[in-house]
């Protein structure tokens, strides 16, 4: 709930910069802005990592559906539990290389707003570990559902 | 045998692509080696700010020519270089080029990036273009031009009285055409390439910049060659540098040249180019201020 | 080790398409496949993957996405799309196969305000399907007519695909825009040529013979919104605004007309409709960077040079180029989304296109028309699987409609693969500078 509302906000707030952009330069009402530029895009970089998050909790990420459903529990399981393995593993590669990825940005900083880039550099591990979270979630609620299966046969 | 690998933002046939060329060539005669050098063309691995990363990274690519405004995230003082109304002609600019006066910059991009400039090439003058005649103080004031994004751009601009805006790049031929702006500044080769003349056919010889273009080579890969082999890279560095700041700057007076005699544009002297710079001085000092750099900038107006 | 071009694509692609059949979502599996070659070549390291996904979206243009994906929801979500379809059934429903011929004119409507063409295939199809059914059309026909026709939303401009292609690889959106216009309106042509045989072969019904009266109605209701593709296109192509800007402008209206003009948004309304275009906007988004790694491993180990190597030695014709490419986009269109497909095989295949002297923008046009058939094609086609919802039917019952409607556009194709100048012709009459 929380990353939904974040998301809506920052959908929002987005519209500032570029809207100031706009009417600064065409009515001259305000001042053009130099910095509005700079600061959609990083808003813009935290709407699409938080909401990568978000679409894995949610499982709306696009995915092909060619080979047939599992039929059995265990299927079942191996099929949905290697697509959660899999998201998993990228997490984590983002999780480890994400914090020196982090650092890299924290020796630089924007030309306009002069803001540490670390600020935007650190929503990779930040989704590396939102990602990580909700798969092995997902995963475990996987094989919950397997082990009711195996009670239920028994 | 080894392999080196740098990228071009451009094909063959452009002096930076040269220059690149050039010094593979001059590096393989003085270590005496057989490197293969894979220079990748037409902008294929990216553009400048992303050669910025794979360099300081040690990732991908070895070298590439990185323009100073791309390396300010690193370190702010290094738009200096080639900040306007820096050099006072070609002969200063080459002699700056060919000292050592920027080595306090280099030293401060080898700490926070982890790069090494190994030569200057560059050599674009840039002039104002417009859709009206300026030649004089009085033509100048209130005229609306496009510039670059960074603020002492702005700046610079503003001081002399003209009435700067930040547009794209890939607007700007547009806005002339729609009256958003006036005019831009640039080199010849851009306004050739872009036909900006079609829409603003008055070049006024301010020469306001000289382009300087670092050859950067990536610390990371550098430090792992045998100090031979690095001797030799700085010295290639420095004369492929002299090499394509000679090439462009021909190339540039040639352009300009071309098009005034294919009648795309009229080419203006401005009557009182000193007052300009008397107008800016201010501006560049405290820019020097802010970043710390007063003594840099001494340095480069004594040359 | 330093890992050679053949053996680099074959682990890309081959772990690509495994991750893709084993049902690991698309952007993940772009960028998990690029792990092994990562790992493998000294030359690269992990931080690219990062790098290049994260400096992906460092890019103005891209703005647009969510901008106008803002305004295609908001039209939905104020009772615009209504305006519209009433619109669209006063100029067309008196002909046989009333709704159906609405249907397509609502499409085309639709995008001229909206560069998305999912928020045409959602919005319209909810009202049309059920409305197509009631009066007697097979739920079948409806579906396919409906996801078939929401495809001009990404032709017709403006166009988000248009922007992105634009931005990648440094064409004016401007003369993308105009070029998308001529081949656009064939298609819906094409199509109502389609609903009229429909209607013919199956005895459909009118939509009724609107009056002067009605006609009067629906044109003051519509004209507001109408007016959008005035300032957006008029807007770019007169350098007033940029693409970025205008998808903004386009926002800013349909927020105007719908809060102030028409009073159907509240407060709320906007609250859920800034989420809905945050969450899909951040899914396509999101595939742009992993597809990017991917883009940019296949130049890194030089595929497009070997490709226009290959094609030069088999001394490939311009238009055999051409067919290679349309066919490649609608390949990649039946499993990848359009934007990351821009990405991976728009920047693979310029190089091609440019050895063959093939027109940016007319290369441009014959990709993004191709990748609009991938929005409805299974098993991934994103405007079938919508529509399809809406009518709780198969995506595999409607497949055979959706085939013979698909005919005639693909006749138009390769119309434009034979004579670009149809496509080309509007930008450089009113671009001429764009088009060198
Ligand atoms: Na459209
Ligand atoms: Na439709």
């Amino acid at each position: 709930m929380f990353l939904r509302v974040t998301i809506g906000v920052l959908v929002g707030v987005l519209t500032i910069p570029v809207g100031m952009q706009v009417i600064s330069r065409y009515t001259g009402i305000i001042p053009v802005y130099l910095w509005t530029e700079e600061l959609a895009t990083f808003i813009f970089v935290w709407i699409v990592m938080l909401g990568s998050m978000l679409a894995v909790w949610d499982r709306t990420h696009f995915d092909v559906h060619v080979i047939p459903e599992a039929l059995t529990p265990l299927g079942r399981l191996l099929q949905e539990g290697f697509v959660h393995v899999a998201v998993a593993a990228f997490a984590f590669l983002f999780i480890w290389y994400g914090v020196g990825y982090t650092e890299f940005g924290s020796i630089q900083h924007s030309v306009m707003l002069r803001m540490n880039m670390a600020l935007t550099y650190i929503t990779v591990p930040i989704a590396g570990v939102g990602w990580a979270v909700f798969s092995l979630r997902h995963l475990a609620g996987e094989i919950a559902i397997y082990r009711q299966h195996s009670r239920n046969a028994q | 045998d080894m392999t080196l690998r740098g990228a071009s933002l451009f094909d063959e046939n452009h002096a930076y692509t040269k220059t690149l060329m050039k010094f593979g060539e001059l590096v393989n005669e003085y270590s005496g080696e057989d490197i293969e050098f894979d220079l990748r063309l037409n902008s294929e691995l990216g553009i400048e700010p992303d050669y910025v990363n794979f360099l300081t990274q040690g990732v991908a690519i070895d070298y590439a020519i990185i323009a100073p405004s791309n390396l300010a995230r690193f370190a702010d003082s290094l738009p200096l270089m080639d900040m306007p109304f820096a050099f006072r002609d070609l002969d200063h600019w080459n002699t700056v080029l060919a000292s050592d006066v920027f080595a306090p910059l280099e030293a401060e991009l080898r700490e926070k990036a982890d790069l090494v400039i190994v030569g200057y090439a560059g050599g674009g003058t840039r002039n104002l273009i417009s859709n009206k005649k300026i030649s004089n103080m009085a033509e100048l004031e209130g005229h609306k031009m496009r510039v670059m994004g960074a603020p002492i751009q702005a700046k610079v601009f503003d001081a002399i009285s003209a009435s700067p805006s930040a547009i794209a790049y890939s607007e700007v031929y547009n806005a002339i055409q729609t009256g958003v702006v006036d005019g831009l500044e640039n080199e010849s080769a851009s306004l050739a390439q872009y036909k900006f003349y079609e829409v603003a056919p008055h070049v006024t010889l301010t020469k306001h910049s000289i382009t300087v273009r670092p050859i950067v080579f990536s610390g990371k890969s550098f430090d792992k060659l045998s100090p031979e082999l690095q001797e030799a890279i700085m010295k290639a560095g420095k004369e492929a540098g002299a090499f394509g700041r000679d090439f462009e700057a021909t190339q540039d007076a040639e352009k300009l040249a071309e098009m005034t005699e294919a009648g795309n544009i009229q080419v203006h002297e401005f009557e009182g180019r000193d007052k300009l710079l008397e107008l800016v001085i201010p501006v560049q000092d405290a820019y020097a201020a802010e970043l710390g750099a007063e003594e840099l900038l001494e340095a480069i107006r004594n040359k | 080790m330093i890992v050679s071009t053949g053996l680099a694509c074959a682990l890309l692609v081959g772990a690509f398409l495994i991750l893709v059949m084993l049902r690991v979502p698309v952007a993940f599996a772009l960028g998990i496949a690029t792990i092994p070659v990562v790992f493998l070549d000294l030359r690269l390291t992990p931080f690219l993957i990062m790098d290049r996904m994260f400096q992906s979206y460092n890019s103005f243009i891209l703005l647009a996405v969510p901008f106008f994906l803002l305004a295609a929801n908001l039209m939905n979500s104020g009772k615009i799309t209504d305006k519209l379809i009433e619109l669209a059934r006063v100029l067309t429903g008196w002909m046989p196969g009333g709704l159906g011929h609405v249907n397509v004119a609502v499409s085309m409507l639709f995008a001229g305000i909206s560069g998305s063409s999912t928020a045409d295939a959602a919005g319209c199809g909810k009202i049309l399907i059920p409305a197509m059914t009631k009066q007697g059309y097979d739920a079948r026909f409806s579906v396919a007519i409906t996801a078939c026709s929401s495809v001009m939303g990404v032709i017709i401009p403006p166009s988000i695909l248009m922007i992105v292609w634009g931005g990648v690889m440094s064409v004016s959106v401007g003369a993308l825009f105009l070029a998308g216009a001529i081949p656009g309106i064939m298609i819906a042509l094409a199509l109502m040529a389609t609903v009229f045989v429909y209607a013919k072969v199956n005895d459909y019904p009118t939509a009724g013979r609107p009056t002067l009266c009605d006609f009067w109605a629906a044109l003051k209701g519509a004209w507001l919104a109408v007016l959008t593709p005035v300032f957006v296109i008029g807007g770019i192509v007169g350098g007033i605004v940029t693409p970025t800007e205008s998808a903004i402008v386009a926002a800013g209206y349909s927020l105007i007309l719908g809060m102030f003009v028409y009073r159907t948004i509240t407060i709320r309304d906007l609250g859920h409709v800034l989420y809905d275009t945050g969450r899909f906007a951040s899914i396509s988004l999101f595939a742009i960077g992993t597809a990017s790694i991917f883009g940019w491993l296949l130049a890194f180990y030089d595929l497009p040079r070997l490709i226009v190597e290959t094609l030069t030695t088999l001394n490939v014709s311009p238009f055999t180029t051409k067919l290679i490419i349309a066919f490649l986009f609608l390949f990649f269109g039946l499993f990848i989304d359009a934007i990351p497909t821009i990405i991976i095989l728009g920047t693979v295949l310029y190089p091609v296109a440019n050895a063959a002297d093939i027109h940016p923008v007319a290369f441009a046009i014959i990709g993004i028309i191709s990748l609009a058939f991938g929005l409805v094609t299974p098993p991934y086609g994103l405007c079938l699987l919508i529509s399809a919802a809406i009518a709780d039917l198969n995506v595999v019952q409607v497949l055979r409609d959706v085939v013979i409607i698909l005919i005639p556009m693909l006749a138009i194709l390769l119309l434009i693969i034979s004579f670009p100048e149809i496509a080309l012709w509007l930008p450089r009459m009113l671009m001429p500078q764009s088009m060198q």
